[in-house]
């Protein structure tokens, strides 16, 4: 089967699964890629952690996995891959939830899918910072002042989130300062 | 305060635009609050009612929020052409940068400084993510039947690592199948109550 094919195929049925917003699929998408070969372990925290700058919805860095497969072509079909099927669903089915009088089953629908959702944010967050050590290889701090590092700024990232204004933007790239500064 | 008042609906064209140049200009995630400042505040587009019903279907039905919200309401503004051009607007920046990035920063960039950095920012968006959990549990998981099932479903996750598929199908109806009878429980105790 083609790259472009594969990459299609994959991106179009996992879009589909990313209930509670794009980021709840990223160990899923994480250990396809590096299982099918398409990007090796330090590639896709590259790729993942570059997509964090560019603008734009942040899960379109599936974007970059798929240019690393085949090139220009790859990048488009796997980001639009990633989100026309959602967005036809949302397109074809939103006016109908809007129009869908409240009942059990709607808020059931709504309020039910809560645990799962927080769930796969927090194992993808748990699965990033324990991979993320990996990219501090050959910078002059051990593993275990890597990997600490990484889950404190996380930590206060998630802090400085939730409880200030600061923009988003700002955070990563102070996230990205505090990581040249204490690790390279 | 609320605006209720909306402007008359945009053309396809200035709808678009106001896409792209959220597509290009909003960098490292909180895009929602970004698209209700233009929609609500600033164009006057949509009413905050409208905003709200639009996130509300954004949030139920997968795929990134923010891109879900950008349907609804163009689609809302303008229907299905609206829609998407409203997508091509956010999504296609995106793709392009994404790829541009990938090709001319990762090609070119390399070392321990380089991956530094990259740490740094996967651990912000790590942290990030982090928020986004705590804050939709504080708004979602009050009741220990929820915190239980995000508990079991966390651990099963790292212990088992099912496919996203198994874990959305056991722990999201189950998730929704306790819900219902939560809410069957209250809607025939409100009911009897409205009987009585």
């Amino acid at each position: 089967m083609s790259d472009l094919l594969q990459l299609a195929i994959f991106f179009a049925g996992i879009s589909l699964l990313a209930v509670g917003g794009g980021n709840a699929t990223l160990p899923a998408i994480q250990q396809h890629a590096i299982q099918a070969g398409w990007v090796d372990s330090e590639g896709f925290l590259q790729i993942y952690a570059l997509g964090q700058i560019a603008p734009g919805p942040s899960t379109m860095y599936v974007a970059g996995i798929g240019y690393n497969v085949a090139g220009v072509p790859g990048g488009l079909v796997a980001g639009l891959a990633f989100v026309i099927p959602s967005s036809i669903l949302v397109v074809v089915a939103g006016m109908a939830w809007a129009r869908w009088k409240p009942s059990p089953v709607k808020t059931a629908v709504k309020t039910g899918l809560a645990p799962i959702t927080v769930a796969l944010l927090t194992v993808g967050a748990w699965n990033l910072v324990t991979a993320l050590g990996t990219l501090s290889d050959g910078t002059r701090q051990t593993e275990a002042v890597a990997f600490a590092t990484i889950i404190g700024i996380a930590a206060l990232i998630s802090i400085l989130a939730q409880f200030t204004k600061v923009s988003p933007a700002l955070l990563v790239l102070g996230g990205g300062i505090a990581g040249f500064i204490i690790l390279a | 305060m609320p605006r209720q008042t909306r402007t008359d609906a945009p053309s396809a064209l200035l709808l678009f635009w106001q896409c792209l140049v959220i597509g290009v200009t909003s960098f490292g995630g909180g895009l929602t609050a970004y698209v209700r400042l233009v929609f609500v505040n600033r164009r006057r587009w949509v009413t905050e009612d409208e905003f709200l019903e639009c996130m509300e279907v954004a949030q139920a039905l997968p795929g990134p929020n923010v891109i879900n919200l950008v349907l609804m309401l163009s689609r809302l503004l303008r229907g299905t052409l609206g829609a998407i051009l409203g997508f091509t607007g956010l999504v296609f920046p995106a793709v392009v940068a994404n790829i541009a990035l990938v090709a001319f920063v990762l090609g070119r960039a390399g070392g321990p400084g380089f991956n530094a950095v990259l740490a740094g920012f996967g651990a912000a968006a790590a942290g990030l993510s982090i928020a986004n959990a705590g804050q939709m549990g504080r708004a979602h998981l009050r009741k220990p039947m929820d915190i239980g099932l995000t508990v079991a479903a966390v651990g099963l996750i790292l212990w088992l690592k099912p496919s996203l598929l198994v874990a959305i199908a056991l722990f999201g109806s189950l998730g929704v199948g306790l819900h219902y009878l939560k809410a069957k429980r209250a809607q025939e105790t409100h009911g009897k109550a409205d009987g009585s």
